[in-house]
């Protein structure tokens, strides 16, 4: 479906003083629209530019301490350092000797690798069954997968394209059997309206004839209340 | 070497605590400055700078370059913070929020910084004061108690008893205008 650019609406956006509804709005279009997600960028960095018209005051010295001391009673940031972070830090002579691991790593890497292919051709591959949902309502451009293991006892939700929700709100999958809907688990979606979802259930997945999602309270609730964004069958 | 402002995020994206103690002496006085023009109280401000900074301390990971500068980022937070305590405490726009916001645009020297930052700050600072200048005073207005108010647009109308379509007009034009003297540099002498 095209979708006509929301140019008009992005500055009040940019600046968060759209109502809630015209939010939204705004946040499913810029989910699937990239010119205007480059439009509201530039539209923001320029509002930014508001908080350098006040009159610069300096804050107490005791500030800067009471942060450090903060942070250093707080949890550690979510990213730990990666292999390029960690080797930049390292003393060249161990950097060299970790370089040495790192080489010997993949070449033992390959030869297993050859081993599990040769294996693999003389061993039956499970199956997966996989389950497409396609999105409706206020997110018809949203879509989503199942993939389910072959017994049915294991699987994982994957979705994209569907507008991310206030922090009170999350999405819930509904595992629907003659009428019944059991929960399957609730997640969000990042502001490109990606997500997933390790689904829990009481039957095997494959029991479920079909499977819903709605917007619901942040938690999930026993039973769908909001709009139906995603649906699909087996 | 002077690290960018991204350099510091990953680095404190590392726990590297250094880097954010680099990033306060480059925008700690602006996060407290906005939160306090934002807030009117001086231990309030303090308050949301320090929960700023945690939160960039935890948040570090998730920022994307892509989404805005980091000045933006901080000065979002910032924002956030404030206007969430301006709503717990049920603040509505008075007769000073609607004063012409020009009138308390200080610009002050003071803080001894890195002679490229200082420079560079003062550049910004001057560059958007006559921006704001460039604007007509209505459309600075809104601007005004959108960003330091976190008013919706109703309730602009409502505190500036005009019709919702000449608000959001206002919104539209303001912010597009300012957008292109800043990138521009192109002041029209009003």
């Amino acid at each position: 479906m095209i979708q006509q650019h929301l140019i008009d609406e992005l500055p009040a956006y940019a600046l968060d003083c759209l109502e809630e509804s015209e939010r939204h709005a705004v946040e499913r279009h810029l989910a699937v629209c990239a010119e205007c997600r480059t439009e509201v960028t530039a539209l923001q960095d320029a509002a930014a530019n508001l908080a350098l018209s006040v009159a610069q005051v300096e804050p107490a010295p005791q500030l800067k301490s009471a942060i450090l001391a903060r942070i250093a009673t707080v949890r550690t940031p979510t990213r730990s350092m990666n292999w390029g972070d960690w080797l930049r830090n390292l003393q060249p002579a161990w950097g060299v000797a970790a370089l040495a691991v790192i080489v010997l790593l993949v070449v033992s890497n390959l030869i297993l690798w050859n081993q599990v292919r040769t294996l693999a051709q003389n061993t039956p591959v499970p199956s997966f069954q996989v389950v497409s949902l396609a999105g409706t309502g206020p997110a018809d451009t949203a879509h989503g997968v199942m993939i389910v293991t072959d017994n049915g006892r294991f699987g994982t939700l994957v979705v994209d394209a569907l507008p991310e929700l206030d922090k009170e709100q999350q999405y819930q999958l509904w595992l629907i059997l003659d009428g019944q809907r059991t929960s399957g688990g609730v997640f969000s979606v990042d502001s490109w309206g990606y997500g997933a979802l390790v689904i829990r259930a009481p039957l095997p997945l494959d029991a479920y004839s079909d499977f819903g999602v709605t917007v619901e309270p942040a938690g999930g609730s026993s039973a769908p209340t909001g709009d139906k964004v995603l649906g699909g069958s087996f | 070497m002077f690290p960018s402002d991204e350099d510091l995020l990953h680095q404190i994206a590392s726990a590297q605590s250094n880097a954010l103690a680099i990033l306060y002496d480059r925008y700690g006085r602006l996060v407290f400055s906005l939160s306090l023009r934002m807030v009117g109280n001086t231990s309030a401000a303090e308050e949301i700078t320090q929960d700023v900074f945690v939160q960039v301390w935890n948040n570090a990971a998730t920022y994307q370059p892509a989404l805005g500068k980091v000045t933006t980022w901080l000065t979002s937070i910032t924002r956030y913070r404030s206007i969430d305590l301006l709503r717990r405490r049920n603040v509505r726009p008075d007769g000073h929020m609607l004063e012409d916001p020009l009138e308390d645009l200080v610009l002050s020297g003071g803080r001894e910084e890195l002679p490229e930052v200082q420079v560079e700050a003062k550049t910004d600072k001057q560059q958007v004061r006559l921006a704001l200048a460039d604007l007509p005073e209505e459309q600075r207005a809104v601007l005004f108690l959108a960003y330091f108010q976190g008013l919706s647009q109703p309730e602009m109308a409502a505190a500036l008893n005009q019709p919702l379509g000449t608000v959001k007009t206002r919104v539209r034009l303001g912010l597009q205008k300012l957008r292109r003297i800043l990138e521009d540099g192109e002041l029209t002498g009003r």
